[in-house]
């Protein structure tokens, strides 16, 4: 069991470790690890990663989102909350946006498995949320729905939440979307192109097919 | 505040050729009261020296036109204090193929609004016309002219709307990127603008003296 002061470092360096990875641009995308049964630490609203301190994590109540600090915690605590409410076995949160997995939620599809790995870490096909705006109880519903029996899902117009045992894991559940959601929109473009092969100029020209039909 | 808005120019000038939104002819600016210090558009971003950044005042118009643009956009918003002028690849595309490009994914409802306007060309009066209040526009058959009241937050643009025009084309591709809805956009645009990215600004804004 970790200890408060080093879940708010362990945040502070998977904060560096997600904008590093590109799993997210400026201050967007949160994170969390649970304290205890009741408590989670999260990181702060609207600061950017590489500013923050271990001081500037946010301890918050799951069950009421209850906190003792002049620094607001991330506006989406409740869907970090609602995770650990629901999922015993969860300890790490972390909502990005990464690139591919953004593409196929701007598309709102759900992420087919396209591994052995994608199913032994994210459970089966990762869902579709759907469409709410962001901190509203909406969209946490729908996450904690797509969630269902799986560590990831997609918001649809907005990004990735993965949840896992560890933050280590959630950051290997957060690789192998991404991995997975760039192998699904190479599958399309060679579907398109009727190729076996493509580089990236080929998604431009599949796009080109499209519009120009 | 000098040399700390001159690191700050060569640090952007690093990261947006590390991931390869620029081409050769793109400069970064930062406002310095009644003047701007301007990268050298002649020399690629990438290899960008302390001596390719020079102090240009607002009282001269400057011959090359990109420094040219980037004075006409400081005295037409007193709000910004950053400019980047870049050619972030999916942005390229979309200059190419698209006339009019909406938000499919939050973030760039955020930061940049429920849509990007193309402007025609890269004339300055045209682009502050097109550019509006918000933090972008794109150049049909161009490329991307970002603002922002900090490096940080022209830079954060830049991004999020290659990030978006990506989003669309693949989103496409994938059978469809579905547009965030009009007044959810707009209302996220505000809540970012006057209220999320405050402080935050607020902060960067004061250690560079802008």
């Amino acid at each position: 069991m970790m200890t408060e002061k080093e879940i708010r470092q362990a945040l502070k360096d998977a904060g560096i470790r997600l904008l590093e990875k590109g799993l997210t641009q400026g201050t967007w995308g949160n994170l969390s690890i649970r304290l205890d049964e009741r408590h989670m630490v999260v990181t702060p609203s609207g600061l950017d990663y590489t500013r923050l301190t271990p001081d500037d994590m946010v301890v918050v109540d799951i069950e009421t989102l209850e906190y003792n600090s002049h620094i607001k915690p991330t506006s989406e605590k409740k869907i970090h909350a609602a995770i650990y409410r629901e999922r015993k076995d969860i300890n790490a949160v972390i909502h990005s946006h990464p690139l591919n997995s953004s593409s196929v939620a701007a598309a709102r599809k759900s992420l087919p498995v396209m591994s052995e790995e994608m199913r032994r870490l994210v459970g089966g096909e990762a869902r579709l949320a759907r469409y709410g705006l962001p901190s509203t109880d909406s969209l946490t519903k729908s996450t904690i729905k797509a969630l269902e029996g799986r560590n990831a899902c997609l918001q649809a117009n907005h990004g990735l939440v993965v949840c896992a045992g560890s933050m280590d894991e959630a950051f290997e559940v957060c690789r192998v979307m991404e991995e997975s959601a760039r192998l699904y929109i190479e599958s399309e473009v060679k579907k398109i192109l009727k190729k076996d092969d493509i580089v990236a100029e080929d998604i431009i020209e599949a796009f080109c097919n499209i519009i120009n039909k | 505040m000098t040399d700390k808005k001159i690191k700050e120019l060569l640090f952007y000038c690093k990261e947006l050729n590390k991931e390869n939104l620029v081409a050769l002819g793109d400069c970064l600016s930062i406002r310095d009261g009644d003047g701007m210090y301007v990268t050298n558009p002649d020399k690629e971003i990438g290899e960008v020296t302390e001596s390719d950044i020079s102090r240009l005042g607002f009282a001269q118009v400057p011959a090359n036109r990109m420094p040219a643009l980037h004075r006409q956009l400081y005295l037409a918003r007193p709000d910004v204090n950053a400019i980047i002028t870049n050619h972030a690849p999916y942005c390229v595309a979309a200059a190419k193929h698209l006339n009019s490009m909406v938000a499919v994914l939050d973030d760039m409802a955020q930061i940049i609004g429920p849509s990007i306007k193309f402007a025609p060309s890269y004339e300055p009066k045209t682009i502050v016309k097109f550019i509006g209040k918000s933090n972008a526009c794109i150049v049909k058959n161009g490329g991307v002219v970002a603002v922002g009241r900090t490096p940080d937050e022209a830079y954060t643009g830049s991004m999020v709307l290659e990030k978006g025009a990506k989003a669309y084309i693949e989103g496409t591709i994938l059978g469809g990127a579905v547009k965030i809805p009009f007044l959810e956009a707009l209302l996220m645009r505000v809540i970012y603008k006057n209220k999320y990215s405050k402080a935050d600004q607020k902060a960067k804004q004061e250690e560079l003296g802008i």
